[in-house]
């Protein structure tokens, strides 16, 4: 661990630093996001509780140095970078007190203001930045209650529902919509993962009548559709999506017939980057072939080039609308989220991950 | 009303017996001889002559009789061929359930598709049985590989045909195959390749002049077979052949979907000429036949790419140009292919890729469609449970689950706007093309 954090954060709670960032390291694909999220925000009140620091500005240098060793640049980390975000606006918040402004309220009078020292001594500013992230996990513990709570708004009786793959938070979308309608759904199986097969099986026992079809019927099946509902994995910024292998042509072929895409996430998953390259590649992480083409077929194994993409790139203009634990907005609305969610400076990962510098301002 | 009537017989009190129950007893007596006739008459085996007759199979559903016997000379066979039948079993409760394909059959993969027929009087000819089986079991596949097998086995059958002494061979042969056709059917939906060869060889056969012997007339025909084989399976995908790798430049990225013996020819040969090249190969569940395809061309020293159809839209940006076979083309221009051609066409679409499908003209096709489910074959669902690791599915119980069903269809619609280029022996066309060439087509006829 680097010596200035060192210096600043006492022993165990080091330890328990590095155990997290180990953690977040080894990656373990069927680790939910939710977990992943609660982790990170406890961890890092025992960060702000133990360390030390006296102004708002340390606090966020020693933030910013313990970043370095989480590897928040992969891809499927936007959860927890978007909360490390969120406790980053908190702590600034607190800090500029009741003269608070956030790129809402207007460009020029939110850069008017500066990170002063504020009026508040430490144990104050504390008490306060920790009441203010308790309220943040009261909002992640509710933000699936809160998108759940309104299938019933979003479905009506005897509609044929088109989802793909396996989702816990669309999963129990349907099935509260399902004690109080009647509907059937189809979920695409998402190969090679398969995972929609257990979607499947879930909604089945809750009730569903429910039609499993292979990935590549989804065009032959989707005029008969009413809605595709979906989950991601992150929100960009402009209302793109970073969504499973396969959602991008869901997506097309529903546009193609003019079926409305539903996307049900929770705003944790909201990230104020955007697309970083048309390059597929520099979007995407690949994963190992072994559930497309079985290792025991080794010779053409060796002569061809099997790709496995985990991630697909689905542009907003293919997106009807996000239902989040806020209530529901058009993908163009989703720019004045970001702005009360997250403070400009923290929009970049590099600067988030910078190298201490021990005289910075 | 029912007086009592004396019914006296020698040696005996007079007994006392109501008209209803006279009745009785002669519905009685009745029943008993026919009873007798049937048994008698099923010793002699099936199909014969007279009344129809209800064949009691295991599994059987009870067809509907019509009224046969019509003082036609043909009612014998007529009646034969509807005791043969054997009903495509009632979809397994799971897939009956898909309100908008309920239409579509679902055949029994548990019932061994010869169930009905008997080894004595059978007149489906032993070359179809198999060629029946192989079918539903998934040996041959593919539109060519299956009209050339049905031709193969019209082969057979004509050279193995003898007309009966009174009709005559355009009249009685026709006749003869009905059971034949209707047996394939019945064990798979027939491909519109398949269709069209039997349209064409039916129309052969009433053709064929009265004057000719029977074994010039079986000369005619067997050559008509294979004429049509030749001219529009052999020559003709080497017709395609020639003008689609034409279309091939050095430095192409070619995208094919799955396997299609006439793109795999189309590719050999373009490597033959020493073409440098790559393809991108696309594959799907539940088949994955895009397997072998890689298998073909890596052992020509192609290099490929392998991909699911999930990940079209990561890959297609490094593709120039998609190249697809069809199954059928139909009048208003849409394209009948392996489910997933359409997706590919409209990713091919919206990356501003050009789509070339390929396609014999005899597959062209006189129906319209707009959609994929109005015409389409279910296969069987149990092979979409199959995984490559050893884990298994967790729908695996479907069939116990009231509420879970699978579907697996095997064709798919792609829209004209989708498909740039239709390459067939006799030109390169457009979709919209498919009414002209199918008028062509009739006309020449």
């Amino acid at each position: 661990m680097d010596p200035f954090l060192v210096k600043k954060i006492p022993k165990d709670t080091v330890s328990r630093l590095e155990e997290f960032a180990l953690y977040l390291r080894e990656s373990k694909k069927e680790r939910r996001s939710y977990v992943s999220v609660v982790k990170t925000l406890n961890v890092f009140r025992d960060l702000i509780c133990t360390a030390e620091w006296v102004t708002a500005r340390e606090l966020i240098k020693i933030i910013k140095c313990y970043c370095k060793y989480l590897p928040l640049s992969q891809s499927n980390e936007t959860d927890v970078s978007n909360v490390v975000r969120r406790i980053l606006k908190i702590i600034r918040e607190e800090n500029a007190g009741p003269e608070a402004t956030s790129l809402a309220d207007g460009i020029s009078a939110f850069f008017k203001s500066d990170m002063k020292p504020s009026n508040l001594g430490r144990s104050d500013l504390q008490d306060n930045i920790l009441n203010s992230i308790v309220e943040l996990l009261v909002e992640l513990d509710t933000s699936k209650s809160n998108i759940i709570n309104m299938a019933l708004e979003h479905i009506h009786s005897n509609e044929r529902i088109l989802t793909y793959g396996h989702s816990n938070t669309i999963r129990d979308f349907l099935l509260h919509g399902r004690r109080a309608r009647n509907f059937e759904v189809i979920v695409c199986e998402s190969g090679p993962s398969l995972q929609g097969h257990k979607m499947a099986a879930e909604l089945s026992e809750g009730g569903i009548k429910t039609t499993v079809i292979a990935d590549s019927a989804a065009f032959a099946i989707i005029h008969a559709v009413n809605k595709v509902i979906i989950g991601t994995h992150t929100i960009m910024a402009d209302g793109a999506l970073r969504a499973t292998n396969g959602v991008h042509q869901l997506a097309m072929a529903a546009k193609y017939f003019s079926v409305p895409v539903i996307v049900c996430a929770a705003l944790y998953k909201l990230s104020p980057t955007h697309l970083c390259s048309y390059d597929p590649d520099a979007f995407n992480k690949v994963i190992g072939p072994e559930n497309m083409l079985n290792f025991s077929n080794a010779k053409l194994h060796s002569k061809v080039l099997i790709s496995n993409p985990d991630f697909d790139y689905v542009p907003s203009d293919l997106i009807e609308l996000f239902i989040t634990n806020t209530g529901g907005h058009a993908p163009s609305y989703l720019y004045r989220i970001i702005s009360e969610l997250y403070h400009p400076d923290d929009y970049d990962l590099d600067n988030m991950c910078v190298e201490t510098v021990e005289d910075e301002l | 009303m029912s007086e009592p009537v004396v019914a006296a017989t020698p040696g005996t009190e007079p007994v006392v017996k109501t008209k209803a129950q006279l009745k009785a007893e002669r519905r009685a007596i009745q029943e008993a001889q026919r009873a007798a006739k049937q048994a008698q008459k099923e010793q002699q085996g099936q199909g014969g002559g007279g009344k129809p007759k209800q064949q009691q199979q295991p599994q059987q559903k009870q067809q509907q009789q019509q009224p046969a016997g019509k003082g036609k000379p043909v009612a014998d066979n007529k009646t034969a061929v509807k005791s043969q039948q054997q009903e495509p079993v009632k979809p397994p409760d799971g897939c009956g359930r898909v309100e908008i394909l309920s239409h579509l059959k679902l055949y029994d993969r548990t019932i061994p598709p010869t169930q009905a027929l008997s080894f004595t009087s059978s007149k489906v000819h032993p070359a179809f049985v198999k060629l029946g089986v192989q079918m539903a079991r998934d040996i041959v596949v593919g539109s060519n590989a299956r009209c050339a097998a049905l031709i193969c086995a019209v082969k057979t059958f004509i050279a193995d045909y003898k007309c009966p002494k009174t009709k005559e061979i355009r009249s009685h042969l026709n006749i003869a195959l009905k059971p034949c056709f209707t047996y394939l059917s019945q064990c798979r939906m027939m491909c519109v390749s398949m269709e069209n060869f039997i349209k064409h060889i039916k129309l052969q056969i009433t053709k064929s002049s009265p004057e000719l012997t029977e074994s010039e007339a079986r000369e005619e025909l067997l050559e008509a077979c294979e004429d049509f084989f030749k001219e529009n399976i052999y020559l003709a995908g080497k017709s395609i052949t020639e003008k689609a790798v034409n279309r091939i430049v050095n430095g192409d990225t070619i995208l094919i979907f799955k396997k299609s013996q006439l793109i795999l020819h189309i590719l050999l040969e373009a490597k033959a000429q020493n073409k440098e090249f790559k393809v991108m190969v696309v594959d799907s569940r539940p088949d994955l036949s895009g397997v072998s395809s890689c298998e073909r061309l890596t052992a020509a020293g192609i290099p490929c790419s392998y991909v699911y159809i999930n990940s079209c839209t990561y890959i297609m940006k490094k593709v120039t140009k998609v190249m697809l076979a069809a199954d059928a083309l139909l009048a208003n221009g849409y394209v009948l292919g392996p489910v997933g051609t359409a997706m590919i066409g409209l990713i091919a679409n919206t990356y501003n890729k050009p789509v070339i499908v390929c396609c014999e003209t005899y597959k062209f096709c006189e129906r319209v469609q707009t959609d994929s489910i109005l015409y389409n074959e279910l296969a069987d669902p149990d092979s979409m449970l199959k995984t490559l690791n050893a884990e298994e599915s967790p729908v695996a119980g479907w069939r116990e689950s009231p509420n879970t069903r699978l579907v697996n269809l095997v064709y798919d619609t792609t829209p004209p706007a989708l498909v740039s280029i239709v390459i067939t022996e006799i030109a390169e066309l457009p979709c919209s093309s498919a009414p002209v060439v199918l008028r062509r087509g009739a006309v020449k006829m």
